[in-house]
């Protein structure tokens, strides 16, 4: 669905956000884009979407090159940006208002998900929370079953139940065509959520792996002790012990948690590249 | 495609505008006729019992299509220069060209029709109300604007055709300027009308010298070649009206679509 090869990108020349970039996604998934603050998450989304250009190097989104915004691809690509324009309108007139340019806009489902995020249509989007507007936006790109669905930070500003209907709602909206890739620097928010793993830091991917191979590489779990073992790759300090991950000699079936394997990801670059390298031969 | 064409598309973005800007439309309008009473009723105190201003039609509808239309079609492209609508702007599933008519239909065809109906609508009411309240109107004539009332003055409908070069230079001005787009647009196009009138008395002066005495034209009458002098008469009016109302107002419409796919990259 997606490809990207040797994709260059700076806002200043000196200081390139992404150097040589490689990356292939596949239809039917959800990807969790993680990353630093900086790392160029947003970035990264704009060029998929065709609001920024490569500098250097080939994006191919569905068989289009995103910055020639063609409309058959513009019809089948919805961004949702973390700053995103409210225009003066209600609800139901924002949905007249832009629906129809998306074939496959299914206004029950955009109602559904506006009931379930306990949002009222007729509301005036300027009137609302950040929270509320995103919610609105959030319904709004899922009902229009676009095939490539780009979520830069969605559950900023959400509450905690709105957070759980957002996994509860994207988990079941997404089809077999679909792909949807989630940005965000929340990683809790994605947990038990998508089904890959894409972590963006020193210009490039570094991490790029499916949660099936994750969990069978590495362990997650809690350690109850005063000093952790030496074979343990990350450790957090929680009530009554640790919140650990290590490799997953053992072939245990643990939950990924999202924010560890995140600081794990980064705290142990080289072994990380070498255990999921070993995965790969 | 840049250039991609589906009236569906453009019809789709018609009503978009509708339905985003109808409000703002509305207002404009609304302000824009209060605004016509208040230096109509101006007009008549000043006059002391009497209007200043006679066949009020031939001054007030030119005044409302040029100025109204210049300053909504300067707005037509806001939300592209605009940070925050930008990049809602370039994601909206049309093409350049579909976005770029859906604008210039706009801008071009329905406003200067809406100026129409609404000016017929508040000329009506607006003389229909003095006669009752002071017994005289001020003679906005509505359904006159082939009759300039005056001779030797052109009739308002005239001033649909100055409307395609106004239209031009401020739809070029509304893509090319970020901000105070009509202000700028004001300002260039002033610079722009003087350029123009000065590069065509320096090529009329090369071209016939017969005409200057010195750099100073004389009376046609004393201009000693006939044929030169009936040239000019019957041919300098028609190049200028070609020039204002075709041939710029093409040019610009069509740098302004480049300029907006340019933008829009």
């Amino acid at each position: 669905m997606i490809t990207i090869r040797n994709l260059s990108f700076y806002y200043k020349k000196k200081e390139p956000l992404f150097e040589g970039l490689d990356l292939d996604l596949e239809q039917g998934h959800i990807y969790g884009c993680l990353g630093k603050n900086g790392a160029g998450k947003t970035t990264l989304m704009k060029i998929v979407s065709g609001l920024l250009y490569p500098n250097d190097g080939e994006c191919t989104v569905m068989g289009y090159q995103p910055k020639r915004r063609q409309t058959a691809f513009l019809e089948d690509v919805f961004l949702i940006t973390e700053d995103f324009y409210i225009p003066h309108l209600t609800i139901s007139q924002y949905k007249d208002a832009y629906a129809s340019f998306y074939p496959r806009f299914n206004n029950e489902e955009f109602k559904e998900y506006l009931s379930a995020f306990d949002v009222d249509k007729e509301e005036k989007l300027s009137s609302l929370s950040f929270g509320q507007r995103k919610k609105v936006f959030l319904s709004f790109g899922l009902a229009t079953n676009c095939r490539l669905l780009l979520l830069d930070e969605p559950t900023n500003g959400l509450d905690i139940p709105s957070k759980a209907m957002f996994r509860k709602i994207i988990a079941r909206s997404i089809s077999e065509d679909q792909s949807y890739i989630i940005s965000t620097h929340q990683v809790k928010d994605l947990d038990n959520l998508i089904d890959s793993v894409i972590v963006l830091e020193d210009s490039r991917v570094i991490f790029h792996q499916d949660t099936e191979t994750i969990t069978e590489k590495l362990y997650f779990g809690t350690y109850q002790g005063i000093d952790v073992p030496d074979d343990v790759l990350y450790s957090e300090r929680i009530p009554g012990g640790f919140r650990i991950v290590k490799r997953n000699d053992e072939q245990e079936a643990t939950q990924i948690e999202m924010e560890s394997l995140f600081n794990t990801v980064l705290g142990q670059k080289t072994i990380i590249q070498e255990i999921f390298k070993n995965k790969a031969s | 495609m840049k250039s991609q064409l589906n009236l569906n598309k453009v019809f789709l973005l018609l009503k978009r505008d509708w339905i985003k800007y109808r409000t703002n439309i509305f207002l404009i309008f609304g302000g824009s006729y209060v605004l016509l009473t208040l230096i109509s009723m101006f007009l008549y105190m000043g006059g002391d019992g009497h209007f200043l201003i006679h066949e009020g039609h031939t001054v007030f509808f030119p005044m409302l299509l040029i100025w109204l239309g210049a300053i909504m079609t300067s707005l037509a492209f806001r939300e592209l220069n605009s940070s925050g609508e930008r990049e809602f702007y370039l994601v909206l599933p049309a093409s350049h060209l579909e976005k770029y008519l859906s604008k210039f239909i706009i801008t071009a065809f329905f406003l200067p029709l809406v100026i129409l109906v609404s000016y017929f609508i508040f000329a009506k009411i607006y003389d229909n109300t003095l006669v009752s309240l002071i017994g005289h109107a001020q003679d906005l004539k509505p359904f006159r604007l082939m009759d300039s009332g005056f001779e030797g003055v052109p009739s308002p409908a005239f001033y649909f055709l100055v409307y395609i070069s106004v239209h031009s230079i401020f739809f070029l001005g509304a893509i090319t300027f970020r901000k105070i787009q009509f202000m700028k647009t004001l300002f260039v196009g002033f610079f722009f009308m003087w350029f123009i009138v000065g590069i065509s008395f320096f090529l009329f002066r090369m071209i016939f010298p017969d005409f200057f005495d010195g750099w100073t034209p004389i009376e046609p009458n004393f201009v000693p070649n006939e044929y030169m002098k009936d040239l000019v008469e019957n041919n300098v009016e028609r190049v200028a009206r070609f020039a204002a109302f075709i041939f710029f107002p093409v040019v610009f419409w069509i740098t302004a679509y480049f300029k907006l796919t340019e933008k829009e990259a």
